[in-house]
């Protein structure tokens, strides 16, 4: 499959992108029920609040947020599926509800929870199917569908119909039918869900070929940090509707991490480390857990004064969790 | 006890929300009535049963139709409970499923017999311009067409209960429903038919929940009313007691080749 | 409709809504997905079709029954039930098997499936209405086949009877596609919407002559069980070209108003404000 050649500054654009939804005040219990038909007021609901952000070709980036944070309602305008209540998107040049059919062409699309894949069919089936919806000639859908197939490796469940495969096997057709058509965009909602860690693992490592391989663009959704680190180099996020970080990973981690977990395996059973910037979190049998703050103190000061009191077996040292950064973001978005 | 109303309490107010599919039904069944009505004058003219006067026959379509249509679909409900695999999370819950769908569907059940019965009944009675029904009458019409309704909830429990063995309910979901039109005089009257099926008919649930609880709006005696009201209790005492062994069946298939 | 919507409409029309060889070659490889879709579950392809047929003649046979005691029903004889019955079940047949989508419309605008179809650059109503195959219209079908059997028609009148049954499909599919759009503002009245389109076959198989006034005028519009059972009887009986005109067009009035209804829905979806969306 021959790379994606880009001949525009950004991808996507979107430009104080803002979406309301109008909803029906309701009632509890049967009389409130009753009082409902009667009685209920119209509310407008913001959902996306002026976000503007804009990514370039071939970027990997991890649009996350907790659930009702507007993540499905902006995906659904990128893909045309929705249309703004004002603001601008432009989706390779194209403004996407007006031009859906046109860029259908150019997206693929790979939903976690819902399948394209024809249930009792084969995905072999689907996979014709699809070169049909695509206008893709004969040639090159074989030429293309031979390569999926083995980088994908999908050879030996091709055939079988798509209810007895696993959920890995059937997230690796589904990433293979949003490929055929050589999309420029690839969107992703929650791509891994419910898969085992090596299912997990493999997708990972298939999407990080994709992108480095075909310059395709990654927009992910998901609610899984492993994916966002080891697949991501761009993370937006979105909280009740308004972005409240859009920065690369490197540039989160050197912003955010302030903190070190260090792991001693020590020789003696415990031992007393009284330091600013040191908060024990373990000190038992021969294990010692601490959160070093590494703007208050170094690292090889807390190892040096260690080494004084005990000899070491193992030293290990660690990033606070993608999770535990995002928590930080949340919470301090809410103060 | 209580969870059980819990839950049809759930339903009322679930039908009650739904509002718009309670317009639609009302709406469906004064079509109905309207050409049922049409039809039958046809009908009866042909039979020679000249001596049955229109009204009388509006009012027993509108009897029929009333409880026909309240009926809610349940077993569609259970072929998806059964299709999704949701069945598999309530199975351990501390409630029966077969008891916790029986009250969601009278739930259902109730809200349309109450909003299309004042349908029916207001439509009939103004297109009429005369009302019948003594309020002992009425009462007992009213009271057999729960019953009734509530039979006919069980039944389609019943065929809802094939899914286990299917998959997909429609088949015999048609057939019910087609013999239930045919034998239940609905489509025409039983008396069309030749006595042969005639007989075999009053050996089926089919004309209690319909055209014989109905006919009492022609005939109205207190005899054949007990008469409808024990064959409806007859047919939804057997029909729970197939519903049970079945369920059982199905469970144990359930058990062994999983969802 | 805002102009900057109805432009939108177009837009999309000219580029994958437009009906051209390329999307008559996606509808022939959608149904034939479809049918394979519905033959693979063997069992439950041939338990739906077999009982089909039999639903379908216990239905004819109380008629059968009718007839023979009283002959005529508004100027009807037993071969033109049977011929009515006919057209009903190859109407219903085509629209099942190669339409069947259109039954599944009001569950997947409910439960926001549409989005996987609206990302793909194919008419949405094809690819819905065709994504998929119902088992149970082959057993119209067949019930179909037999009917004319058994109601001694002329080989002579196969193209007739085949343009008849292909109007019938397109105001079954067309009335189905109406009904079922409904849930982009009405939510949740699946139930209402089947039982309607389920009594249409029933009403359609009396004469509508039998009416009078405002119900005949139902019967051919709201109801249109005289466009689907009737009018293709009374042709049998006697073509005129008059007829055969308006009721192609009425059929294609039909398919139109479809069309719109589901266009109109659509938009709302696009605005979000659909009853129970999910985001």
């Amino acid at each position: 499959m021959c790379q994606v050649v880009h001949t525009m500054d950004y991808v996507i654009q979107a430009k104080k992108l803002s979406k309301s939804f109008i909803t029906r005040q309701t009632f509890p219990g049967i009389w409130g029920a009753i009082k409902s038909l009667c009685f209920s007021k119209k509310q407008e609901i913001p959902a996306i609040k002026e976000i503007s952000f804009s990514i370039k070709p071939g970027e990997r980036v991890a649009f996350i947020g907790s659930n009702g944070a507007g993540k499905s309602t902006t995906i659904k305008m990128l893909t045309g599926i929705l249309h703004p209540s004002s603001g601008s998107i432009e989706v390779l040049g194209l403004v996407p509800w007006k031009n859906r059919h046109a860029l259908g062409y150019k997206i693929g699309t790979v939903f976690g929870q819902r399948t394209q894949l024809w249930h009792h069919l084969p995905p072999s089936d689907t996979f014709d199917l699809l070169a049909k919806i695509y206008e893709i000639d004969r040639p090159t859908y074989e030429s293309r569908l031979k390569e999926l197939l083995d980088v994908f490796e999908i050879e030996p469940f091709f055939h079988k119909p798509v209810r007895q495969l696993s959920l890995g096997e059937r997230m690796r057709c589904e990433l293979v039918a949003s490929l055929l058509h050589r999309p420029e965009i690839l969107f992703l909602d929650e791509p891994t869900i419910g898969l085992d860690i090596n299912a997990k693992l493999k997708i990972r490592g298939l999407l990080n070929r994709l992108s480095k391989e075909y310059r395709i663009t990654l927009f992910l959704t998901s609610h899984d940090t492993a994916d966002i680190e080891q697949v991501c180099e761009r993370v937006i996020i979105l909280d009740q509707g308004s972005i409240i970080l859009d920065s690369t990973l490197k540039e989160l981690k050197k912003t955010y991490v302030k903190k070190k977990i260090l792991t001693l395996t020590t020789d003696e059973e415990h031992f007393l480390l009284d330091l600013a910037g040191v908060k024990v979190l373990e000190n038992t049998n021969h294990h010692f857990v601490c959160e070093v703050n590494i703007e208050t103190v170094s690292i090889d000061r807390v190892i040096q004064e260690t080494l004084k009191k005990t000899s070491l077996k193992d030293v290990t040292i660690e990033d606070p969790s993608m999770e535990e950064i995002i928590r930080t973001l949340y919470g301090t978005a809410h103060v | 006890m209580s969870k059980y109303f819990f839950i049809f309490n759930l339903a009322v107010i679930q039908s009650i929300k739904n509002y718009k599919a309670l317009i639609g039904l009302s709406l469906f069944l004064l079509t109905c009535l309207l050409v049922f009505a049409h039809l039958w004058k046809i009908a009866a003219a042909k039979m020679g049963a000249v001596h049955l006067h229109p009204d009388q026959l509006l009012w027993y379509i509108a009897l029929n139709e009333w409880v026909l249509i309240s009926i809610p679909d349940i077993q569609v409900d259970m072929e998806q409970d059964l299709r999704s695999g949701k069945l598999a999370y309530l199975l351990p819950r501390p409630i029966s499923y077969l008891k916790s769908i029986f009250f969601e569907g009278l739930g259902m059940l109730t809200v349309n017999l109450l909003v299309l019965g004042a349908v029916a009944f207001l439509f009939t009675w103004w297109r009429i311009g005369a009302f019948p029904f003594d309020a002992p009458s009425l009462i007992i019409l009213l009271a057999l067409g729960v019953l009734a309704g509530s039979v006919g909830v069980i039944f389609q429990m019943l065929v809802g209960i094939s899914a286990f063995w299917l998959q997909e309910v429609s088949p015999f979901n048609w057939i019910w429903e087609k013999l239930l039109f045919a034998l239940g005089g609905l489509i025409l009257p039983l008396a069309v038919y030749p006595l042969w099926i005639q007989k075999i008919a009053y050996f089926t649930p089919f004309p209690a929940i319909l055209g014989q609880r109905s006919a009492l709006a022609i005939d109205f005696s207190f005899s054949e009313a007990l008469h409808v009201m024990l064959s409806l209790f007859f047919w939804g005492l057997l029909a729970l007691g197939c519903l049970s062994l079945f369920y059982r069946q199905g469970l144990k298939i359930l058990n062994v080749e999983g969802g | 409709m805002p102009i900057s919507l109805l432009s939108s409409r177009t837009q999309n029309l000219k580029c994958g809504g437009r009906l051209n060889l390329k999307t008559l070659i996606f509808l022939a490889c959608l149904l034939r997905t479809s049918i394979r879709a519905s033959i693979s579950v063997r069992g439950a392809f041939i338990l739906e079709s077999v009982l089909m047929v039999g639903n379908n003649l216990i239905f004819f046979s109380m008629w059968w029954i009718f007839f023979r005691q009283f002959e005529t029903i508004g100027g009807w004889q037993i071969n033109d039930m049977a011929a009515s019955m006919a057209m009903l079940s190859g109407a219903y047949g085509i629209s099942n098997v190669c339409f069947g989508g259109v039954k599944n419309l009001g569950l997947i605008i409910l439960n926001g499936d549409l989005d996987p179809f609206m990302t793909q650059p194919k008419n949405l109503l094809l690819h819905l209405a065709g994504s998929k195959s119902r088992s149970k219209g082959w057993g119209h079908l067949i019930t179909a086949v037999i009917l004319l059997i058994l109601g001694g028609f002329k080989a002579s009148s196969l193209p007739l009877v085949l343009m008849l049954i292909v109007s019938g499909a397109v105001i079954v599919t067309s009335l189905g596609l109406i009904v079922h759009s409904l849930a982009f503002w009405l939510g949740s009245i699946e139930s209402v919407s089947q039982k309607y389109l389920d009594s249409l076959f029933v009403f359609a198989l009396y004469p509508t002559n039998i009416y009078s006034g405002l119900l005949q005028l139902v019967m051919f519009t709201l109801i249109p069980a005289g466009l689907i059972g009737y009018v293709p009887v009374e042709l049998l009986r006697a073509f005129s070209w008059y007829k055969f005109a308006i009721l192609m067009s009425c059929s294609l009035g039909f398919l139109g108003v479809a069309c719109l209804v589901f266009h109109l829905g659509l938009k709302k979806y696009e605005s979000g404000n659909k009853f129970g969306m999910r985001l």
